[in-house]
C-alpha cells in the first residue's frame, strides 16, 4: 500500500509537467492579447503603439514561447508560480487568498449534497418502482436539465427577493457572528450541493440495485439478517465504489468550475478568478491556478482509488 | 466490522471533501434550516451612515498610474484627485472642474497654467508613509507628471501624454504650467486622467498598490479580496463628508445586484441590466438616473474585407436593417425613460461636439426592396436557394457580438435576423470579449457589433486610420480626408470652427456607411432614494466628496 | 458494440448467460416491456422525436425569419401564440419543436461519443491495469482536471466555429468521467469468480470484457449515459456563448434558455419552456434507461 502511494505521488511528477506544457500551449494558441486587455484598451481607450511595446516587453512576452515555458518550469519547481499580468502581485498568495472560500463553500455543498443523495438514492434502490424511486429520478432529472445558473437565479428570487430571508449575495465572515456566516452560505451551498446531489441520487441508485441483486446480500438475508444492516452494512459499501468514483471527478471540477454559483453569489472564491484571469488573458495567474488545482485534484483522485482498496478488499491496487 | 467502519469512514472523509475548508460540520448541518431572521440589510443599526455600492468589476491593481478596469477607478477616484477633473452631469456636456488645481488657462495656444490649491494635505491616517501634515506643492505635481512621461515608469497615461506634452514646470510652489508640443483640444481631458500621488512613496520604497495614499476625501480602509472595499472620510480633507463610511462591494452578476438594491442591501448599482429596469423603476424606494453621456453602439463593417469595399453593399447592408425597430424592441419601456436614442449611424454623442442627429435622420432611410437593388447594381444575383451570389461566391458573413452585454449580442441577432429576410446568409456569433478585440484588432471580423468611443476625441478611435489601431474599433477604412478632417478638428482650439469640422467628419463616415447604423444608448444608474447629492453629477469615476458635490445618506 | 456482443454470445457459455442469442435478446425486450414506466418513457421519447423531425407540420411559423417586434414577449396562450413569443417577437413553439432537432441531435451524439470512447478506455484501463492503466489513468486526470474554458476557448480557434465542432469539443471534454466511471466497475468485477473462471478457462481477454464484465458494469453507465445527454445540451448552449456555435439566431434549446436568463423575474416561461423541454427529454431517457438498466440485470430479470 505505501508503496502504490509513493508511485502514485511520483507519477505526479511527469502528469504535471505535461499538464503545465498543456496549459502553455493551449493558451499560447487561444486568441486575445494580455497587454492589449491590460491596458484597458478597446471601448473608449486606445494605446499608441509605442506603451504598447513597452509593455510587451516588461511582461516578457516578447521572449520565444519555449523560453517563457522553461522559465514557469523554474519557477515552479521552486515554488514560485510567477507574478500576475493584472494585479502584479505573487500568482501563490492571490489564490490562496481566495481558497478559503472555494473550500468552504465546497464543503458545505458536499455536505449538503451527501445529506441528501444517499438517503434518497437508497431509499430508491430499496424501494425499486415505487413513489419514491419516481420522485428520486424526478428530482434528478431536473437538477441536471435545468442550467446552474436558473436554478441560483431562482433561489435568489425566491428566498431573497421575495421572502427577504436571506441575503442575495456576498460572503459572510465567521468574525462577523455565525449567523452572518451561515446566512451567506445557505443559498450557494443549496444551489450547488442540490445540482451535485441530482447526479449522485442516481448513481446511488443505480450502483445500490446492483449490489441487492448479488448473491453475498441474498445469503445474508436468507441468514435473518436485519434488513437494516444488510443495507447499511453490506449494501452500502460495495454500492459507494461508482458513487465514490464520480464525486471524485466533480469535486475537481468544484474545486475550479463553481464559476457560475460563485459568480452569482458574488463569491470571492478562485473559480471566479479564474475566470476573471482569461477575461484577462493573464497568462501566469491562469497557469499557476490551473497547476495547483490541478494537484489537488490528482491527489483527489489517488484517494479515490485508495477508497476503492478500503470499500471492496478484492481490489488489488498493485498488480504484479 | 472494523474493516468496513473504517473504510466508510474513509469513503466519507472523501465525500466530505478533505476537510481542509473551515467551517464544522455541526454548524452547516443546520444550514439550510437557519433562514429565520437574518437581517438582510447589514449596517443599518445605529447611527453610522454607511453608503454601499455594488461594482461589477473585480479590481485590478491599485497602483495610480496605472489605469485598469473602471472598478479600480471607482476605488481610486475617491483616494486619489487629479489637478482637474470633468464633471459629466454639466448642462451642456463635459465640464471640468478644480481638483488640486483651483483654477487653469491657456497663456497661449501651447501653455496651460495651473493654479494650485493652498490647503491640499497627503493622507496621514491609515499608513506609515506620512506621520504629519504635509501639504501638496507645484512640485510634487511636476514630480508626478515627469515621473508618467517617464516610458521606462510603464505608465498606462505615459502613451496619452507624451504625444501631447512638451515639458511641465513647477514656476513657484503653487504655479503648474505645462508646455505643450501642439494645439490640442483634448488636453485637458488627458490631464484629468492624471492622478497626484506622493513620490515620497517611490523614493522610500513605499507599496502604494496595497496601502493606497492620495489627497482625496476618502482613506483607503480595508480590502476583502474579491469581496469589497471600504473607505472611511478623510479628516484632512477640505470638506467634510457626508456619510461615515464607503462600502463598494463586488458583485459581478448584474442582475444579483440589482436584487440587492431592490432589497436594500446597496444604496448605488452603476448600471441596470435593460430587462432589470422596470423592477427598479417600479420600486418606491428606488430611483433610476440616466447615464449623462449616450454611449454609442454600432455594427461596424471591417472595410479590408473585398466584399465590403463596395460602397453599394454596405449601403445595402445598412439599409435592409430596421434600426428603428431594433431600438423600439431592445428598450421601448412602459416607465417613460429613454434608454436610447437611434442615431441613423451618426456616432457622436448627441451631447458632444460634432452631433447632428437631425441631418443624421435626413441621410438614412430603412428599405429592403432598395437595399436589394442595390445589391443586383453591385452584381450580385439571388441563386436557387435565396441567397445572393457573386462570381459563384455565396453573400454571407457573421456579425460579430460581444457576450458580455446582451444588448449587443441582441442587436447583432436582430440585424443578422434582417439580413436573412432579403438574401443574405447573415449569421449572428457571440463571441468572448477577449477574443473578440484581439479579432477586431487584426481584422478578423466581417460584421461587428461593438460599442465605445463616446468620449472626447472619441472620432479619432472610431474612424481615423491610424490612431483607431490601439482600441477595438478597427473598421480598416483608408479615407485620407476624413484623417486630415479629424486631425484638424481635434487641433482647433477655436469652438465654434472645431464643432463645424468635426460635424463634417461625422457626416463623411456615416455617408461612407463605415457603420450599418448605431444608437446612442444611456445606462441607467440605479439609486436608492435615501442617496443625496449623487445625481448632480451620476458617475462613480470620480470622488463622491469634493468641491462640486458631496454625496450622502440619510439618516432613517 | 451491441452486435458484436451478439455475435459471440453463443460461444459464452457460462452461468445464465447459457442461452441461444436471440432468446438472450427477446428475453431482455420482453423484460424491458413489462415495465411500465420504461415503455411510458419511451413512448414520451418517440413523442418528442416526432413533433421536432417533423416541425413544419405543427407550427406555420419560421423560428427565424418570422420576427415581429411588434408582438415580442406575448405569454403563453396568446391569441396566434400557443406558448407565447420571446423578446424579439418569435413564435416560441416553432423555435421549440426547431430547437429540438439541434438539441436531441446533439446531445445523443455527443452522450454515445464520449461513452464508447470513455468505456473503451475505461475497460482496458481497468482490465490491463499495470503501466497501461497507469498511462491511461494519467491521462484521464490531465483532461479532468483542466479548466472547461480554457479547453473550449483553445480548441474554439483551433478548430473554427461550427456545430460539429461543437459536438467533438464536447466529446472531448465528455469522455475522462465515462473512463473513470467504467475503470471502477471494471476493477470490481473482474476479480468476481465468473470472471476467474472465464480466465481460467481460456477465454480471450476482449471476449471477457465484452461478455462476462460489461455487462454487469452497464448500470452505472446508463445512467451517466442519460445524464450526460441534458448535460451536453447545456455545454453546448454554453459553448454557443463563447461563440463557438454556429449561428445564435438559429433555435437551441439552451441557447433558449441562456438568452431567457435576465427575464426570470419578468417573463419567466421564458427559460421554463425549454426547460421544461430538455427536463422531458432527459425523464424519458432516463426511465429508459433504467428500464434498460433492469432488462440487462439477469438477477432483476427473473
Amino acid at each position: 500500500m505505501r508503496i502504490y502511494i509513493i508511485r502514485r505521488l511520483l507519477q505526479m511528477i511527469p502528469t504535471l509537467l505535461i499538464i503545465s506544457f498543456m496549459i502553455f500551449g493551449l493558451l499560447y494558441l487561444t486568441p486575445g492579447d494580455p497587454v492589449f486587455l491590460m491596458l484597458g484598451a478597446g471601448e473608449s481607450q486606445s494605446i499608441s503603439p509605442e506603451t504598447y511595446e513597452m509593455v510587451r516587453k516588461d511582461l516578457g512576452l516578447d521572449q520565444p514561447f519555449f523560453v517563457r515555458y522553461l522559465n514557469f518550469v523554474k519557477g515552479a519547481v521552486t515554488g514560485d508560480l510567477g507574478e500576475s499580468y493584472v494585479t502584479r502581485q505573487d500568482v501563490f498568495s492571490e489564490i490562496m487568498a481566495r481558497m478559503p472560500a472555494t473550500l468552504q463553500l465546497t464543503f458545505c455543498a458536499m455536505l449538503i449534497s451527501v445529506l441528501v443523495s444517499i438517503p434518497l438514492g437508497i431509499l430508491a434502490a430499496v424501494k425499486h418502482n415505487s413513489i419514491w424511486d419516481n420522485i428520486s429520478t424526478f428530482l434528478a432529472t431536473i437538477g441536471v436539465s435545468l442550467p446552474k445558473f436558473w436554478f441560483a437565479l431562482v433561489l435568489i428570487i425566491v428566498f431573497s427577493l421575495k421572502l427577504g430571508w436571506l441575503p442575495s449575495k456576498g460572503i459572510g465572515y465567521l468574525e462577523e457572528g455565525l449567523g452572518t456566516y451561515l446566512s451567506h452560505m445557505a443559498l450557494p451551498a443549496i444551489s450547488l450541493g442540490l445540482g451535485l446531489a441530482a447526479t449522485q441520487t442516481r448513481m446511488i441508485r443505480s450502483s445500490m440495485l446492483d449490489v441487492l441483486g448479488q448473491d453475498y446480500i441474498r445469503f445474508a438475508r436468507s441468514k435473518g439478517l436485519k434488513e437494516k444492516i444488510v443495507i447499511l452494512g453490506h449494501a452500502m459499501k460495495n454500492a459507494l465504489i461508482p458513487v465514490v468514483t464520480v464525486f471524485g471527478s466533480e469535486v475537481g471540477g468544484l474545486l475550479g468550475g463553481a464559476v457560475v454559483t460563485e459568480t452569482i453569489f458574488a463569491w470571492p472564491g478562485v473559480g471566479r478568478l479564474i475566470v476573471n484571469s482569461i477575461g484577462k488573458r493573464d497568462y501566469p495567474m491562469i497557469q499557476g491556478a490551473t497547476l495547483m488545482l490541478c494537484t489537488l485534484f490528482l491527489l483527489i483522485n489517488l484517494l479515490v482509488d485508495i477508497c476503492y482498496a478500503g470499500l471492496n478488499p478484492k481490489i488489488r491496487l498493485e498488480k504484479k | 466490522m472494523k474493516k468496513r467502519s473504517l473504510a466508510l469512514l474513509l469513503a466519507l472523509v472523501l465525500a466530505i471533501g478533505l476537510t481542509m475548508g473551515g467551517c464544522n460540520s455541526s454548524e452547516t448541518s443546520e444550514d439550510p434550516a437557519n433562514s429565520e431572521g437574518n437581517e438582510s440589510q447589514s449596517g443599518s443599526e445605529g447611527e453610522e451612515r454607511v453608503l454601499t455600492i455594488a461594482s461589477p468589476y473585480a479590481i485590478g491593481s491599485l497602483t495610480p498610474w496605472i489605469s485598469n478596469s473602471d472598478g479600480d477607478r471607482y476605488v481610486l477616484g475617491n483616494v486619489y484627485e487629479a489637478l482637474i477633473e470633468a464633471n459629466t452631469g454639466a448642462a451642456d456636456g463635459v465640464e471640468y472642474v478644480p481638483a488640486i488645481a483651483e483654477s487653469w488657462e491657456y497663456t497661449d495656444d501651447m501653455t496651460l497654467v495651473f493654479k494650485i490649491r493652498e490647503n491640499v494635505y497627503w493622507q496621514t491616517e491609515g499608513n506609515d508613509l506620512f506621520d504629519e501634515k504635509v501639504q501638496v506643492t507645484a512640485h510634487d505635481v511636476k514630480a508626478v507628471f515627469d515621473f508618467v512621461l517617464d516610458e521606462t515608469n510603464a505608465s498606462t497615461e505615459w502613451g496619452d501624454l507624451n504625444p501631447l506634452i512638451e515639458s511641465v514646470e513647477a514656476t513657484d510652489d503653487f504655479t503648474f504650467t505645462v508646455h505643450a508640443k501642439k494645439p490640442s483640444a483634448i488636453l485637458l481631458n488627458e490631464i484629468s486622467g492624471v492622478l497626484i500621488f506622493p513620490m515620497k512613496a517611490i523614493e522610500e520604497d513605499f507599496d502604494l498598490t496595497q496601502q493606497p495614499v492620495g489627497t482625496g476625501a476618502f482613506i483607503f480602509a480595508d480590502y476583502k479580496v474579491d469581496d469589497s472595499v471600504t473607505l472611511t472620510p478623510n479628516p484632512d480633507y477640505r470638506v467634510t463628508p457626508n456619510v461615515d463610511k464607503v462600502v463598494i462591494e463586488i458583485v459581478p452578476d448584474k442582475a444579483v445586484a440589482a436584487i440587492a438594491l431592490q432589497n436594500g442591501e446597496v444604496d448605488i448599482v452603476p448600471q441596470i441590466l435593460t430587462t432589470d429596469l422596470e423592477a427598479v423603476a417600479s420600486d418606491e424606494d428606488l430611483k433610476l438616473i440616466p447615464n449623462s453621456v449616450g454611449w454609442y453602439r454600432y455594427i461596424g463593417i471591417n472595410c479590408s474585407n473585398e466584399i465590403f469595399q463596395d460602397l453599394k453593399v454596405r449601403q445595402a447592408i445598412s439599409m435592409a436593417i430596421d434600426f428603428e425597430a431594433i431600438t423600439e424592441t431592445l428598450f421601448g419601456n412602459d416607465f417613460g425613460a429613454t434608454l436610447a436614442v437611434n442615431s441613423y449611424g451618426g456616432a457622436v454623442p448627441p451631447e458632444f461636439e460634432g452631433a447632428d442627429l437631425e441631418a443624421w435622420k435626413a441621410v438614412y432611410e430603412y428599405n429592403p426592396e432598395k437595399a436589394q437593388s442595390l445589391l443586383e447594381e453591385a452584381g450580385w444575383t439571388k441563386g436557387s436557394d435565396g441567397i445572393y451570389e457573386k462570381d459563384g461566391q455565396k453573400l454571407s458573413f457573421a456579425i460579430k457580438c460581444p457576450t458580455n452585454d446582451q444588448n449587443r449580442v441582441k442587436l447583432g441577432e436582430m440585424a443578422a435576423t434582417y439580413l436573412k429576410t432579403i438574401g443574405i446568409d447573415a449569421s449572428a456569433q457571440p463571441t468572448e470579449w477577449a477574443t473578440m478585440t484581439a479579432d477586431i484588432a487584426s481584422g478578423n471580423t466581417e460584421l461587428f457589433v461593438m460599442g465605445g468611443g463616446s468620449v472626447v476625441g472619441g472620432m479619432n478611435m472610431l474612424f481615423h486610420s491610424v490612431t483607431s489601431q490601439g482600441g477595438s474599433h478597427n473598421v480598416f477604412y483608408p479615407d485620407p480626408e476624413l484623417d486630415a478632417l479629424l486631425d484638424e478638428g481635434y487641433a482647433t482650439i477655436d469652438d465654434d470652427a472645431r464643432i463645424e469640422i468635426l460635424k463634417e467628419a461625422a457626416m463623411r463616415a456615416l455617408e461612407n456607411k463605415v457603420h450599418a447604423g448605431g444608437y446612442f444608448e444611456y445606462v441607467q444608474i440605479g439609486m436608492n432614494k435615501r442617496v443625496t447629492d449623487f445625481e448632480k453629477s451620476p458617475t462613480l469615476w470620480y470622488s463622491l466628496c469634493n468641491d462640486y458635490r458631496n454625496v450622502g445618506v440619510d439618516g432613517e | 458494440m451491441n452486435n458484436e456482443q451478439k455475435k459471440d454470445l453463443p460461444a459464452g457459455v457460462i452461468g445464465e448467460e447459457a442461452l441461444s442469442a436471440s432468446s438472450y435478446w427477446k428475453d431482455i425486450a420482453r423484460s424491458f416491456c413489462k415495465n411500465k414506466i420504461a415503455v411510458v418513457g419511451l413512448v414520451l421519447l418517440a413523442v418528442i422525436v416526432v413533433l421536432c423531425a417533423g416541425a413544419p407540420l405543427f407550427t406555420s411559423y419560421d423560428p427565424v425569419l418570422d420576427m415581429n417586434p411588434s408582438e415580442n414577449l406575448l405569454p403563453p396562450g396568446s391569441e396566434g401564440h400557443l406558448l407565447g413569443t420571446d423578446d424579439y417577437g418569435r413564435d416560441l413553439w416553432s423555435r421549440l419543436l426547431y430547437g429540438g432537432r439541434t438539441s436531441m441531435l446533439t446531445g445523443a451524439i455527443v452522450a454515445i461519443v464520449s461513452a464508447a470512447a470513455g468505456v473503451v478506455i475505461g475497460c482496458v484501463s481497468g482490465y490491463f491495469g499495470g503501466l497501461l492503466d497507469s498511462l491511461l489513468m494519467r491521462f484521464t486526470d490531465i483532461m479532468l482536471s483542466f479548466p472547461f474554458l480554457i479547453i473550449a476557448i483553445a480548441i474554439m480557434a483551433a478548430l473554427g466555429a461550427s456545430q460539429k465542432n461543437v459536438v467533438l469539443a464536447l466529446a472531448i471534454i465528455g469522455w475522462p468521467g465515462f473512463a473513470r466511471l467504467t475503470r471502477s466497475q471494471v476493477l470490481a468485477l473482474k476479480e468476481q469468480e465468473y470472471v476467474e473462471s472465464a480466465r481460467v478457462a481460456g477465454f480471450k481477454n476482449a471476449r471477457i470484457i465484452f461478455n462476462h464484465i460489461l455487462p454487469n458494469a452497464m448500470g452505472p453507465i446508463i445512467v451517466q449515459l442519460t445524464l450526460a445527454v441534458g448535460n451536453a445540451i447545456l455545454s453546448a448552449a454554453s459553448l454557443n456563448f463563447l461563440g463557438m456555435g454556429v449561428d445564435s439566431t438559429l433555435p437551441d434549446w439552451g441557447v433558449m434558455l441562456n438568452q431567457g436568463r435576465n427575464y426570470l423575474q419578468t417573463h419567466s416561461y421564458l427559460t421554463t419552456v425549454p426547460g421544461i423541454a430538455i427536463s422531458l427529454t432527459v425523464l424519458a431517457m432516463n426511465w429508459v434507461g433504467d428500464g434498460l438498466r433492469d432488462a440487462f440485470d439477469p438477477r432483476l430479470r427473473k
